[in-house]
């Protein structure tokens, strides 16, 4: 069965339009509740958590880069291997960042549909504007900094639809008939495309644990990951990642490809 | 009586969707038309026309409004030909020309890079070519769209509905352009239909203004039209000539010069 990622910066509008697809075609919802689990699961604090999802790494919000991209990922792994199950509405877990080119998977953005919120007040619309644009500009940044992608770039998602002029009921019926197309039917390669993703997650999760900056790759049980430090540490961190990998399941086969951390080496050079 | 804009990358099948949109509903469809219109109502060669709505303004017409004068030229025989309703239009800025018609059902149409070069090459051309002319194209109209109208191509929110064609496909593409062009919405109303003459009257009385007088802005409602301008413009014998002939050729009901205010937002 399809999947549905929902993605919107109205966030009423958006879980309406999820819970109402979901009911119709009983399908299974994953959305912001899905964090608690996650948050037993890998012993994270739910709040700290939850504002991993919203907002980037600060000292004064006591939450280091590193812990900061070991909790996406933990996210990122509990979400795919849910998706894997197919027949689901998710929403509000940025799942449209990481769930790339899946066939049986359709993305949508929802925009606009504020205007009903404040029509009578000028002074009051006006805040509300100067406020949606203050959270696009946050959610850019905060996508830009965890996926490297841009969450309003309209190049992500299969489809784009404006509330200002279409209404949820037509949007839940233009989406219900979409979802019951054959080629959104869940098939062996595109399932097995969301099993190497999950796959590169689960060892993502695994490495972030104790290192930085991994990137994973992941094809037919096939790991490549791609890292880097300076020169010296080079076969100190390639052992490590060969070690942490090696205990994943399903992992068939590992490449470790590693660059020069041109930065941290300049600097020390300096010293 | 739906008005339908279809905004399209080059190579992403947009032109084909609007054809079948504009079959299947039994609507009027225009792309390059409006051009031709437009040179022979303003006297202007094809060419040059073209230039200004494809090419980005260069370093010295950003002072010469050379653009811009050929913009609301364009802009006014646009607003005309789709005042009636019934028109799928699929050219350049469909959706930044008409987005004061609330009814209009702006669409673009967009497909991944790989597939569009593909359909490129299918012309003739290498790969490494077709992928340098779709990207040099892309970076030209999001050049021009951000000069003239401060714009992004890519920005969601100026279009109602953006379709990705890849998973989905034309078809589909058609099929739910024409679901949201049913849609009340997009309806012609008496409301809408008066909106749409609204706009075309102000975009007449601009495009006659425009070239000696760069600077004014127009608004009409309800067909009384405001023309806000620097108070030395609105003294001048030519600019009450033009609009005294003006408001005699399309009948408006109320003329008013408005000086030293400024241009509000929604004026063209």
């Amino acid at each position: 069965m399809p999947v549905l990622i929902l993605s919107s910066e109205n966030k009423e509008r958006e879980r309406e339009i999820a819970e109402k697809i979901a009911q119709k075609l009983s399908y299974t919802t994953l959305n912001e509740q899905f964090l608690n689990r996650i948050a037993d699961k890998h012993i994270l604090e739910r709040k700290k958590l939850g504002n991993a999802m919203g907002s980037t790494p600060s000292i004064l919000k006591r939450m280091s880069e590193k812990w900061w991209h070991y909790s996406l990922s933990c996210v990122e792994l509990e979400v795919l291997e849910q998706l894997v199950e197919d027949g689901c509405v998710c929403w509000g877990l940025s799942a449209h960042l990481y769930v790339m080119v899946i066939s049986h998977v359709l993305k949508v953005r929802l925009i606009g549909g504020h205007d009903s919120i404040s029509q009578s007040d000028r002074h009051k619309k006006d805040r509300h504007k100067k406020e949606i644009v203050r959270q696009q500009r946050n959610r850019e940044r905060w996508s830009m900094a965890a996926f490297n992608r841009k969450e309003a770039d309209p190049g992500l998602y299969d489809m784009v639809i404006n509330l200002d002029q279409i209404q949820t009921d037509e949007v839940v019926n233009t989406l219900t008939t979409t979802l019951g197309y054959q080629r959104f039917k869940a098939m062996t390669y595109s399932t097995k495309n969301l099993k190497d993703q999950a796959l590169a997650a689960r060892v993502k999760n695994q490495l972030l644990k104790s290192l930085t900056d991994i990137h994973v790759q992941a094809q037919n049980g096939t790991v490549v990951v791609t890292t880097s430090s300076v020169k010296r540490e080079r076969l100190k961190k390639i052992e490590k990642v060969k070690e942490i990998v090696g205990h994943v399941k399903g992992v068939g086969y590992l490449e470790v490809h590693w660059n020069k951390d041109i930065m941290t080496e300049a600097a020390m050079s300096c010293r | 009586m739906a008005i339908i804009t279809i905004s399209r990358g080059s190579y992403s099948m947009g032109k084909a969707v609007a054809e079948q949109v504009a079959q299947k509903l039994k609507y009027g469809l225009f792309s390059r038309d409006l051009l031709f219109k437009t040179s022979d109502r303003f006297d202007i060669p094809q060419k040059t026309l073209e230039k200004a709505i494809h090419d980005a303004p260069g370093v010295f017409e950003g002072y010469s409004h050379t653009k811009a004068i050929y913009l609301a030229y364009i802009r006014s025989t646009l607003t005309e030909m789709v005042a009636g309703g019934n028109i799928v239009y699929h050219g350049l800025a469909g959706h930044l020309l008409l987005n004061r018609l609330p009814h209009a059902l702006k669409v673009r149409i967009t497909a991944n890079l790989e597939s569009r070069v593909i359909r490129k090459m299918r012309e003739g051309f290498t790969e490494q070519k077709a992928r340098a002319r779709i990207m040099e194209d892309d970076a030209q109209r999001r050049k021009w769209t951000k000069k003239i109208y401060h714009a992004d191509p890519n920005d969601a929110s100026l279009y109602d509905l953006v379709i990705c064609i890849d998973k989905l496909s034309k078809e589909d593409a058609v099929e739910f352009i024409c679901q949201s062009a049913a849609r009340k919405a997009f309806e012609s109303t008496s409301d809408h239909i008066r909106q749409a003459r609204d706009l075309s009257f102000a975009c007449h009385v601009k495009a006659s203004l425009v070239e000696s007088f760069p600077g004014v802005g127009v608004t009409c409602e309800y067909g009384n039209l405001l023309v806000y301008a620097a108070q030395k413009e609105a003294y001048t014998v030519k600019f009450k000539k033009i609009l005294a002939a003006q408001k005699e050729q399309i009948g408006i009901h109320n003329l008013e010069v408005h000086t030293g205010v400024p241009v509000p937002v929604h004026a063209v």
